[in-house]
């Protein structure tokens, strides 16, 4: 397992568990996926207890959780992971965040009591790396309620100076103001880490996928300059580039017809010398094997093998897609919808080479999901999602269009 | 000879009248049957010198029961029990009495408890898992399986007593003559050898697809009301519940059902419909009145406005009429009615555009936050109904009426002036589809227009408009519109619109756009200069639009 040294001396490997997609008992991932089904059963700890256990064997170190995944039950189930591999907890590295996103939890008090749940589920006495978790989701102002007004920043600078974190990083997603806030001011806190969004599709074109973005070559390019180690995050677009789309196998698979998508993508990340970790949201024991595998050792992209990433990323942004990662952080709706599953199928059906009939597509839908109730046509446009959303989608206005999409094939269908 | 014809036949009527329940296109079969269409007038005029040809090879039911009837008694030969025999008075009085009160029944307004004993509703009933129909069918199947011959034709089913008044004097069925001495030696086959474990059961067969059915027409669950309360974790699913079926004033039926007394007349309550729409929204009515026949029911569907009729397409007895050059959209079958104390703008608090949007009509719009419904406008296709988020009951809701109303298509040109009288009227955009106007904004040009690509209302429409420079013309070309109308358009305008296949027309063109003081040029039009990609001007407008 290839490692990088952080800040602090220690290695890290450069393969990190992601712990917001742990596998279920049913098969899923615990926040639901388009392509396997949604799922409501429980975690399958049985399993997750394997994983932890062969990633820890394998050298994989870096542990990254957030008291909101899987609708909160993450880093109680990865602790008891971490507890039952047997390994001491020097051996590995646990990060988690000040996930306050909701306004009830913006005091103080509420931040406190989040950081020693998070102790508690993850049965440590400190947290190696804490982040400010998505800075800039919702806008600066909500950043600044969420971290400066109440005096969380400085709070959690205070408790690295005590030891109960050794290292306060942040991740960011969304306006670039909080961004360059945090940049401004390293002097004062000295960031030991920074969380961003990285792969070969945002890092030159962020800002051509949603205005409000910069590209990750620029995050990259700064942190750098200013010797602040980069943790990756959607090395994979929530697996828009690990599954397979014609768009993206015709540039690559000439280079490497052996190699998995999910290859390409990774390797492209552990290329940058400053990258300590990428995070990888692995369900499947047969993704964390795979993903074992590329980075044992990473062998780092020629710059013929970039610019064909380069060239399937323009190829990836012909097909129009929505940039959902299925994070399921605009779960769950008010109303019920199956957000991810749906942006996701209108995804799968723009990938392909050839568009499905209508019948196939009214086939698909009903597939990726099942129950009528969660379909685009029940949204009522009351917009509670959009302010979650990392990727700074119109959700309302996606699920209009895709609605209206869906309707139109029921009538060809209906008219014939 | 005559004989395997007769198998042939009614073999291809029970498979044609059955497929036409799983969505096949089979008119013809569903034609023939109990109602006032031309081919049933055809077999009633065959009647009299055909004999019951109706109950022998065009009724599922009496097919199914010949069929029934050999399987259990394969060595019986006689397909039919003669009215001659002992049992005729009984019969008779039986049979008389059934059509007497059907008649009855018909003409006091339960027309639909009537049809219950019909051939085609109890097969139609069965097949859509209406329990009364299964009830029936298995009624039907016990008494042939141990009775003799067709009991339920010659018993109870009002169309067979027509039928056999009809033959009495038939010309080529072979008939139990005067000198009959009642020796039953007719009903025994000459040879003896029989099977009667024969492996094949249709009544197993019928249950059997009948779980398929339900599993199909199986639909989500369901529970607890809509959680308002802010999140704090991610993933996860709320519950969802169908909506109540609110207390109609007047039912919704289906379009084609044009007057609803003629309809509750004339509808056999087979279910074809019900299986058959593609919305699905159909379903079958409890009420005594109506039992079994059907009407809208938008929890789990709405009718959609694209639809053939399919319902009309598939109606054996003629009561939904299919509107030649007539579409969905131009018949109003009810309209929206709104209240306010479910809505959930009210009892939440929340912002919800829900109904609005999914109008395919443009008939909702939302007046400070709460929806108000053109009326004039409304075809009471239910997609608000099932929409609406309220729960128990949704807050909108359609009332049907007594007779619907047909409203003819305007033309093309008709409507482009109607678009222009808005726009002279002060509306900056007008986008119409599918002769509808479907978006109506007064607001600046490009704002409005931006504000229907958003909405997704311009693919495929027409729009008229105030003004139409370059940027105007970028933002319909993405969206898709097939046509544009100005008052003024600037000539650059004209040639982008042109070369992307967009038709374009004006009242008057400009050589270029000016600003509203007129001292240069527009504002938006300087944003897109010197761009030529429609999709990259949208999108420096927005980023205009964001920056002012």
């Amino acid at each position: 397992m290839t490692t990088r040294q952080t800040k602090d001396g220690r290695r890290v490997s450069l393969l990190g568990y992601g712990a917001m997609r742990m596998p279920t008992v049913d098969g899923g991932h615990a926040n639901g996926w388009a392509k396997e089904g949604y799922s409501s059963s429980g975690i399958d700890q049985k399993t997750l207890d394997a994983q932890v256990k062969y990633m820890l064997d394998s050298g994989v170190n870096y542990f990254d959780t957030s008291p909101a995944y899987c609708r909160g039950e993450s880093e109680d189930r990865l602790g008891r992971a971490l507890a039952a591999s047997g390994y001491a907890r020097g051996d590995y590295v646990i990060a988690t965040k000040l996930s306050n996103f909701a306004p009830q939890q913006y005091p103080i008090e509420e931040c406190r009591k989040m950081f020693e749940a998070s102790l508690r589920f993850l049965r440590t006495d400190y947290v190696d790396n804490y982040l400010l978790h998505s800075i800039g989701n919702g806008g600066f102002e909500t950043f600044s309620r969420r971290y400066l007004e109440n005096g969380a920043l400085d709070w959690c600078a205070k408790l690295r100076e005590e030891g109960r974190i050794r290292n306060l990083g942040f991740s960011f997603h969304g306006d670039p103001r909080a961004f360059e806030w945090c940049l401004d001011h390293h002097g004062e806190y000295r960031w030991d880490f920074c969380q961003i969004q990285m792969n070969y599709v945002d890092w030159r074109h962020a800002k051509e996928v949603n205005d409000r973005n910069l590209d990750a070559k620029y995050l990259y390019e700064r942190l750098t300059a200013l010797g602040i180690p980069v943790v990756v995050m959607e090395p994979l677009l929530g697996g828009r580039l690990a599954r397979y789309n014609y768009a993206l196998a015709r540039e690559l698979a000439p280079l490497d017809p052996e190699a998995s998508l999910a290859k390409w993508a990774l390797r492209f990340c552990g290329t940058f010398p400053n990258v300590a970790t990428i995070l990888s949201g692995m369900t499947r024991t047969e993704h964390i094997e795979e993903n074992v595998a590329t980075c044992s050792p990473l062998r780092p992209c020629s710059e013929a093998e970039l610019a064909a990433l380069e060239r399937a990323a323009q190829a990836l942004l012909k097909l129009n897609t929505i940039p959902c990662n299925s994070c399921q952080y605009c779960m769950p709706c008010p109303y019920g919808l199956d957000i991810p599953s749906i942006l996701t199928f209108r995804n799968a059906v723009l990938s392909m080479p050839t568009p499905p009939t209508a019948r196939e597509t009214l086939a698909m839908y009903a597939k990726a999901v099942p129950e009528e109730l969660r379909r685009a046509e029940h949204c009522t446009g009351c917009g509670r999602c959009n302010p979650h959303c990392p990727q700074s989608i119109d959700i309302p206005k996606e699920l209009a269009v895709i609605d209206e999409w869906i309707d139109s094939l029921r009538n060809e269908e209906a008219g014939r | 000879m005559k004989k395997i014809l007769k198998i042939a036949a009614a073999a291809a009527m029970l498979g044609c009248v059955t497929a036409a329940f799983f969505g096949a296109p089979t008119y013809i079969a569903c034609r023939v049957q109990p109602s006032a269409t031309v081919a049933f007038l055809a077999v009633l005029l065959l009647t009299p010198l055909a004999g019951r040809l109706f109950c022998e090879c065009l009724c599922p039911l009496g097919i199914l029961q010949t069929v029934v009837n050999w399987l259990f008694h394969p060595r019986t030969h006689v397909r039919r029990v003669c009215t001659r025999l002992p049992e005729a008075k009984a019969q008779r009085i039986v049979r008389w009495t059934v059509l007497a009160a059907a008649a009855a029944l018909a003409a006091s307004g339960y027309g639909a408890v009537a049809w219950l004993v019909t051939p085609y509703s109890i097969y139609g009933k069965a097949l859509t898992l209406f329990w009364p129909g299964v009830a029936l069918l298995s009624l039907v199947l016990v008494l042939a399986a141990f009775g003799r011959g067709r009991i339920w034709c010659n018993w109870v089913c009002p169309a067979g007593t027509l039928f056999s008044l009809l033959s009495r004097k038939s010309v080529c069925a072979h008939k139990v003559g005067r000198g009959c001495a009642n020796c039953k030696a007719c009903f025994l086959k000459k040879e003896t050898a029989s099977n009667p474990d024969n492996p094949v059961n249709p009544v197993k067969e019928s249950d059997s697809t009948s779980v398929t059915r339900r599993e199909a027409l199986k639909g989500v669950a369901a529970l607890a009301a809509v959680n308002a309360a802010e999140k704090t974790t991610d993933g996860g699913f709320a519950d969802v519940s169908l909506p109540g079926v609110p207390a109609r004033p007047v039912p919704v039926l289906p379009p084609g059902a044009v007057d609803r007394a003629e309809f509750n007349l004339k509808c056999v309550a087979c279910g074809l419909c019900v299986a058959n729409c593609r919305g699905g929204c159909l379903a079958v009515s409890t009420s005594l009145r109506r039992l079994g026949q059907p009407e809208m029911d938008f929890s789990r569907g709405y009718c959609l406005v694209g639809c053939a009729q399919q319902c009309a397409r598939v109606c054996p007895a003629g009561a939904i009429r299919q509107l030649d050059g007539v579409g969905r959209r131009d018949v109003h079958a009810g309209h929206a009615i709104w209240k306010r104390e479910l809505c959930i703008r009210e009892t939440e608090g929340v912002q919800c555009t829900a109904c609005s949007r999914k109008c395919p009509v443009g008939a909702i719009h939302v007046v400070e936050g709460f929806p108000v419904v053109d009326k004039g406008k409304c075809i009471g296709c239910g997609a608000c109904e099932h929409v609406c988020p309220a729960r128990p009951m949704p807050a909108i809701f359609v009332k049907g009426f007594d007779r619907q109303r047909i409203v003819l298509p305007m033309g093309e040109s008709d409507l482009l002036s109607e678009m222009k009288t808005l726009v002279e009227k002060g509306s900056s955009c007008v986008a119409a589809r599918d002769r509808v106007i479907v978006g109506n904004e007064t607001g600046f040009g490009v704002k409005s227009l931006l504000k229907l690509l958003d909405e997704g209302k311009l693919g495929r429409s027409l729009v008229a408009a105030r003004v139409v420079g370059r940027a105007a013309a970028a933002i319909c070309v993405v969206g898709g519109v097939k046509g544009v109308h100005a008052s003024v358009m600037g000539a650059d305008a004209s040639a982008l619109l042109r070369a992307h296949g967009v038709a374009a027309s004006a009242d008057r063109t400009v050589p270029r756009i000016l600003n509203r003081s007129l001292t240069g040029s527009c504002p938006m039009e300087r944003v897109v200069a010197g761009r030529d990609d429609p999709s990259a001007m949208v999108a420096e407008l927005r980023r205009a639009g964001q920056r002012s």
